[in-house]
């Protein structure tokens, strides 16, 4: 690349952040509820007092708790605090080519854009989240053997491998975003690392990231070559592929025609009279429309990963009734968190026509909430797996999952009031697929989560256990026989919003003409 | 069919609508014309309760629209394309909003009947969801399943746009023949203004939110004055 290139990038890198800026200032969420910038704001907070918090309290404890250095002991988990990193991004992180739209028509080099936005997420504000705990652990631990510029060093190293880490992150998840059979990528890289941990004796992973800390902290320049090496292979491989996925979107390379499921197998839940009916819609929007089908295999795999893991792995869940149920709960409630967090936000592509038709929405609400719950029962039975192994105890899973059908949904569903944010259905690259909440829908969904994890950690440590299961199967079962009553006071509250919402919808809605 | 009593709509500080009384009588084409921005597509919305009117009230039938769903029964509606369920197939899409409607797939049936020639071939058996058609026919797809159920009361908004000539053509036969078949109320607004008169008993000139002219067919010749007004 020539000094003109360089400036071109140079200059479009600053137009694309300056309008980054302007878009994240302007974002409908921020304008319409002054609230909920301050409450996002506030929250941030707290996270990042919660890292500060952690990083001194393991710089002081290691110090004091084994005879190694406590770096030594933070390096052997570098794998973990990556893996971390990793899972998180996919909630935070977007695509390159989901930001690429609105520059495709404009005379620049779609290369040049791609460049552009990738070394931008070189630098992005996530990668660096990681020294909100990893400063002041430093400071504590490193400071008294390496002084200051042992600090610097370490933490030089390390940014790096984050950085190699937001590539790898984009990497997986446009493969994934591609086809789902990508998943086997990280599974094979993260299942490679385990068995390299733990197959041999040794544990060859942990001990070959703390020689690599180690040499961080003192400036050894081959150590730095790695997460160099990586980033530049990564960044080659991910300019590739984003080239490929948005000349294909865009249409510049031949496409192949849709293929259109019109399976009648569903046909038979018009038995189940107007719920059934919506019932079909429901599937056919969870089957054809890219975005949901990513998503809903995604929570599919998850569940089968996690009872995979708790099949080979030692009963330590067992051993606690309450983690069990968390763990369980955990990936249950990301099924409905998936399903139902972003209730009405697809319907939004369609909202002002469904408005116009008498109750429509009553109706389809509750086929949401009846199908989420009916849903709970795949898990249950590959659980049953677990339970004929004896790794979890059968009544703890039935009522896990019958308060998970009731109430976690009930919960989640609550989003329908509040949610005025249009999801593109079937898209990969778009501009608007950040799938913000607003306050009150954060409020919902942690409030679902936190409420579930009080009554569930105060009844598997106060009362015996088959008096929480009990008590968890009883409150599903309430949620569930009442549904029709306080489905209509969503419904209701729903309405209530309309207009707002209809707004909301409208602004957010991509132009799919 | 629709009145309107002191209907106003603003956005922040624009105001975007402001009609003191209007009333549209059953079984009458009313054409809506303006240029852009006039408030056309703001007054099908508060028509339908799709947006919070600043002020007043409209009503289809006796029915406040905000305060009771049973004139939905009667309405049929088409704004633009985000009426579609863009996942579904034609035919699956015609049978879903006929099923809202009470209707079984033999009435939908005999319904599509009525429109083989719009069709033209080109919107059933096609094998492709709504979102794979071009605007044309995905514009034909709306207009039919808004006339499915044999509204009383049938609202389209620019229902010319994206057809071909010879189907803009059959849209203006059919409304006409749907008025006089069902006797119902068509409300169509357009920026072509050919069309417009040539369907309309009775057409609204919109300006800035406002109606400034209300013309009628057998009253006045439409056409001079809304060639007067456009300076075409």
């Amino acid at each position: 690349m020539n000094l003109l290139t360089h400036f071109k990038l140079f200059r479009l890198l600053q137009i694309l952040n300056k309008q980054q800026k302007l878009r994240n200032k302007r974002d409908p969420m921020w304008t319409t509820n002054k609230l909920t910038k301050y409450f996002i704001g506030l929250t941030l907070l707290i996270f990042l007092g919660e890292f500060i918090f952690l990083g001194t309290v393991l710089g002081l404890g290691l110090s004091e708790s084994t005879a190694l250095e406590p770096y030594y002991m933070m390096n052997r988990g570098i794998f973990i605090m990556l893996l971390l990193d990793w899972k998180i991004r996919f909630i935070f992180q977007q695509l390159p080519v989901q930001q690429i739209k609105p520059y495709t028509i404009l005379p620049i080099k779609r290369t040049h854009l791609i460049d552009v936005l990738l070394i931008r997420n070189g630098y992005a504000k996530f990668n660096w989240l990681f020294l909100s705990y990893m400063l002041p652990f430093a400071l504590i631990a490193v400071i008294p053997n390496w002084g200051v510029m042992g600090v610097v060093r370490y933490l030089i190293g390390l940014s790096l491998l984050f950085i190699a880490n937001s590539y790898w992150y984009l990497l997986c998840r446009s493969l994934i975003k591609e086809h789902l059979a990508w998943i086997a990528m990280p599974i094979i890289v993260y299942g490679g690392i385990a068995a390299l941990e733990f197959i041999p004796d040794g544990h060859i992973m942990s001990y070959a990231t703390m020689y690599l800390g180690q040499g961080f902290i003192a400036g050894w320049a081959w150590t730095y070559l790695i997460p160099i090496a990586l980033i530049a292979i990564l960044y080659m491989i991910n300019r590739t592929i984003s080239l490929r996925i948005s000349l294909r979107e865009s249409g510049h390379s031949s496409t192949q025609e849709e293929k259109v499921n019109v399976r009648s197998e569903i046909s038979h839940l018009n038995k189940l009279g107007n719920i059934g009916f919506w019932m079909q819609l429901e599937l056919k929007l969870l089957r054809r429309n890219k975005a949901l089908k990513v998503a809903t295999n995604m929570i599919a795999i998850m569940v089968l990963l996690f009872v995979a893991l708790m099949f080979f792995v030692d009963d330590v869940y067992k051993s606690d009734q309450y983690i069990s149920w968390w763990m369980y709960s955990y990936f249950l409630g990301c099924g409905g968190f998936v399903m139902l967090a972003n209730v009405m936000s697809y319907e939004g592509n369609y909202m002002d026509g469904l408005m116009t038709k008498r109750e429509s929405i009553y109706d389809m609400l509750s086929s949401k909430y009846y199908l989420s719950a009916a849903s709970s029962i795949v898990p249950m039975l590959f659980m049953m797996v677990l339970v004929y192994k004896g790794r979890f105890e059968f009544f703890q899973l039935i009522a896990i999952s019958i308060y998970y059908a009731g109430v976690l949904n009930m919960g989640f569903i609550q989003n329908a009031i509040f949610n005025k944010r249009t999801m593109p259905l079937n898209k990969t690259i778009n501009s608007g697929a950040r799938g913000n909440m607003n306050m009150w829908q954060l409020i919902i969904n942690f409030g679902t989560m936190i409420i579930t994890s009080v009554v569930a950690y105060v009844g598997y440590t106060y009362l015996p256990h088959w008096a929480t299961n009990f008590l968890l199967a009883a409150l599903g079962i309430l949620a569930l026989s009442t549904a029709r009553i306080w489905l209509k006071w969503t419904y209701l509250g729903v309405m209530r919003n309309k207009y707002r919402n209809l707004e909301g919808f409208r602004d957010s809605r991509e132009e799919v003409l | 069919m629709i009145r309107i009593n002191e209907l106003s709509k603003k956005y922040g500080e624009k105001l975007a609508l402001s009609i003191d009384n209007y009333t549209i009588p059953s079984g009458e084409i009313l054409g809506l014309v303006g240029n852009n921005g006039a408030g056309k597509t703001t007054l099908f919305r508060l028509i339908l309760d799709l947006t919070q009117p600043t002020s007043g009230v409209a009503l289809i039938g006796d029915s406040p629209v905000h305060k009771s769903e049973s004139w939905k029964d009667i309405t049929g509606a088409f704004i633009d394309r985000s009426f579609l369920i863009d996942y579904l197939t034609a035919e699956e899409y015609f049978y879903f909003v006929g099923r809202l409607y009470g209707m079984d797939k033999e009435a939908v049936d005999a319904q599509l009947a009525h429109y083989t020639d719009f069709m033209k071939d080109e919107v059933l058996n096609q094998k492709k969801y709504l979102r794979s058609f071009s605007a044309g026919n995905a514009q034909k797809v709306g207009i039919i399943a808004a006339m499915l159920h044999e509204p009383k009361l049938l609202i389209l908004d620019e229902p010319f746009n994206f057809l071909d000539p010879s189907s803009q053509s059959a849209i203006k036969r059919l409304l006409r023949e749907y008025n006089e078949r069902t006797s119902a109320t068509i409300v169509v607004s357009s920026h072509n203004l050919n069309h417009t008169v040539d369907i309309s008993h009775r057409i609204a000139l919109l300006e800035k939110g406002s109606i400034i002219r209300d013309l009628k067919a057998d009253e006045c010749n439409i056409s001079e004055e809304l060639t007067e007004y456009f300076q075409v």
